[in-house]
């Protein structure tokens, strides 16, 4: 049997081989241990002394992940197989399940990932040739820059308003030296995939915690304010109710030029949107009653020529706005905005003081 | 949206604040209190739309939000008749200050019935203000009879940057055809979920949320409605969805007969955008063909190095309409 302890020992540190760890929200519906038990296959899942802690096989491959649940929502799968076969077999398991889902980081939680650290790389990804239908200046953009001063580069590109909207992080590597609790090398993608090498397990937790917890306040914020509609006592009243909550509103920093092409390809049920919708339009605005794939649930959603509004339901997911923002950013405006302050603030990284 | 329910939204949308267009009721303190409330008046019964209160001041603002053009004399009697105290209590309002509630009834109504409306009111001898919406504003009518806090909010009309917010985006008086898109939504939620059966009240509580604001009457008629749309969805599609009518006490329900779920990942896809394909008005456009899309660059990238499939970005499947 492990323990939690043992896991310094057991994961690799070592920079040819890095530990990756790779977060997952789930929606155990009340048992995290019985979701794990439904999405492995027989045999696969071994407890271990800590009981948040597991061991999970990949079948027919000498690989394991460790599974950590101590955060209920956002579970990490840490592993030292290759990052391509941990991918795939996780990518297997997400897709075909309504409960679990990737996370989705938007830039701005990549750009500050972590206060007064030194970069090592950075790297932006912009494919927006679908949704501009190339009326973008910049339709397609893959940068990967090396070096210390790598983040100063994309945000001077960032800082160019005729540029800001196709330069989104798409990942960052960064190294952390603290005194007390060691140093580690650590890269970290939008979707929530990390690499680490160095000399303590317990920072690199601590980091992946950190990111976490400030995506976690975007999902949950989003929630906070999704629409609920709750009726009287029946016995009391024979109708009426209450209603709480507001659209969640994002403003793009660029105008949609043309919006037939723009919902046709968003609402086409592909990757990564995987929205499904039939759109109807009406004075130039857009209608969709569409469908988020990703967990089974409608999504009412209107697009304007520079905005678009999500009409989240109380008991829905918030990481469907953030993986729609967090798409958004790297498929048409990765300058764009929420109107809600506290959303945006969010979306920025901000910690509320 | 129906133009007729824009009424009954764009009230809503003023007390709902981080929209698109200012929420000027809320800025100035108003809440929504509730919705569809049913009052005893001494001229009879009448269901408020939407009932708006201000915590502080505990004046109540109730709204009747006009479909069309008529004015129901009797209707608006019973607004004239009701009471402070009778909304504080059929709306269940806290007062969270101890000072005398007062009310106010105002009307909503689109532009073009604007003068029907204030026609009739006149007629009637009913002292309401109108909130009147127009396509890119909402002004107010009657401000004579507004109170302060109203004619405060509404001094110069207010701009709309956006339509008003779709809270309610059909009701039980819609025609089948508007209903049919949010039943399609929620059958495609099911599909996705993997559900093999799902009852017509399951579908109708998931393609209007705000059913539970309905009596019991109400709600049977919105299930019915449901219930036509989706024998309509059935019958166009008859190899995914069976249709089995409420019988008795029995609800109707819906069996799922083949889901795209069951396929591989692009098969899954194309699933999927066939039962859009078959919604659908007009064709999809296709994807665009960008110039420099698929570059010689990334051609000549290739020789130095490996599998770059394995990226984040699963392969996508085609459209293949």
């Amino acid at each position: 049997m492990t323990t939690r302890a043992a896991l310094s020992e057991i994961l690799s540190f070592d920079a040819s081989v890095p530990t990756k760890t790779f977060v997952i929200e789930a929606h155990p519906d009340g048992d995290a241990t019985q979701l794990l038990r439904d999405f492995s296959e027989p045999g696969c899942l071994e407890e271990t002394e800590d009981a948040y802690l597991f061991r999970l096989w990949v079948p027919d491959a000498q690989n394991c992940f460790w599974v950590d649940q101590l955060n209920e929502r956002f579970w990490s799968f840490h592993t030292n197989m290759p990052v391509a076969l941990a991918n795939r077999y996780l990518k297997l398991h997400v897709g075909t399940r309504r409960d679990l889902d990737w996370v989705w980081l938007p830039s701005d939680h990549l750009r500050t990932v972590w206060p007064d650290t030194r970069t090592r790389g950075v790297r932006s990804k912009f494919e927006g040739s679908q949704l501009l239908g190339g009326s973008g200046a910049f339709d397609d953009v893959r940068l990967k820059l090396n070096g210390r001063s790598a983040d100063e580069f994309l945000d001077y590109l960032y800082k160019n308003p005729h540029i800001r909207a196709a330069v989104p992080f798409d990942g960052v590597e960064v190294a952390l030296d603290d005194p007390e609790l060691g140093q580690v090398n650590e890269a970290v993608d939008r979707m929530g995939r990390f690499a680490v090498s160095g000399n303590s397990l317990e920072f690199h937790i601590q980091f992946v915690e950190t990111v976490v917890s400030r995506y976690r306040r975007l999902v949950e914020l989003c929630e906070q304010k999704a629409i609920g509609w709750t009726s009287f006592d029946r016995e009391v009243a024979e109708s009426g109710g209450q209603m709480a909550g507001a659209p969640i509103v994002i403003r793009f920093s660029r105008v949609i030029q043309d919006i037939e092409q723009f919902v046709d390809n968003l609402f086409s049920s592909r990757e990564p949107f995987r929205l499904w919708g039939v759109p109807r339009m009406q004075d130039g605005i857009v209608e969709v009653e569409a469908v988020d794939l990703h967990v089974g649930q409608c999504l009412r959603i209107d697009v304007g020529e520079q905005w678009m509004r999500l009409y989240l339901t109380k008991d829905s997911c918030g990481n469907s706005v953030a993986r729609l923002a967090s798409n958004l950013q790297h498929r048409f405006d990765a300058a764009l905005t929420f109107a809600d302050d506290e959303i945006q603030a969010a979306l920025k990284g901000i910690t509320p003081a | 949206m129906e133009e007729r329910l824009v009424p009954v939204n764009a009230i809503i949308s003023l007390v709902t604040r981080g929209g698109l267009n200012r929420a000027v009721l809320a800025d100035a303190g108003f809440l929504a209190a509730g919705l569809e409330i049913p009052c005893v008046t001494s001229d009879g019964n009448v269901v408020v739309d939407v009932v708006l209160a201000h915590p502080h001041t505990c004046h109540l603002i109730a709204c009747e939000a006009k479909c069309g053009s008529n004015m129901e004399v009797a209707q608006a009697r019973c607004y004239r008749a009701l009471g402070p105290r009778t909304v504080v209590r059929s709306a269940f309002v806290t007062l969270r200050q101890r000072v005398d509630p007062s009310l106010e009834v105002i009307y909503v109504a689109m532009a073009e019935n604007k003068d029907r409306i204030l026609l009739s009111l006149r007629e009637a001898g009913l002292r309401f203000p109108l909130l009147t919406i127009h396509p890119g504003k909402i002004s107010l009518e009657n401000i004579e009879f507004a109170s302060e806090s109203l004619r405060d909010a509404f001094g110069t009309p207010l701009t709309l940057n956006a339509p008003p917010d779709r809270f309610i985006p059909f009701d039980h008086e819609s025609s089948v055809d508007e209903i049919e898109p949010y039943v399609m939504a929620a059958l495609v939620a099911a599909l996705s979920q993997r559900l093999q059966m799902i009852s017509i009240t399951a579908l109708t509580e998931r393609a209007a949320p705000h059913y539970a604001l309905y009596s019991h009457r109400i709600q049977g008629r919105l299930r019915r409605k449901v219930g036509e749309a989706v024998s309509r969805i059935a019958a166009a599609d008859s190899g995914t969805f069976e249709f089995f009518p409420a019988t008795g006490n029995h609800d109707g329900h819906v069996k799922l007969l083949h889901n795209p779920e069951e396929n591989d990942p692009r098969g899954r896809t194309q699933g999927y955008q066939r039962l859009g394909r078959l919604r659908q008005g007009r064709p999809r456009r296709p994807r665009p063909e960008v110039p420099g899309q698929g570059s010689l660059l990334d051609e000549l990238d290739k020789a130095n190095s490996g599998d770059e499939s394995a990226g984040a970005d699963e392969a996508e499947a085609e459209d293949t309409q």
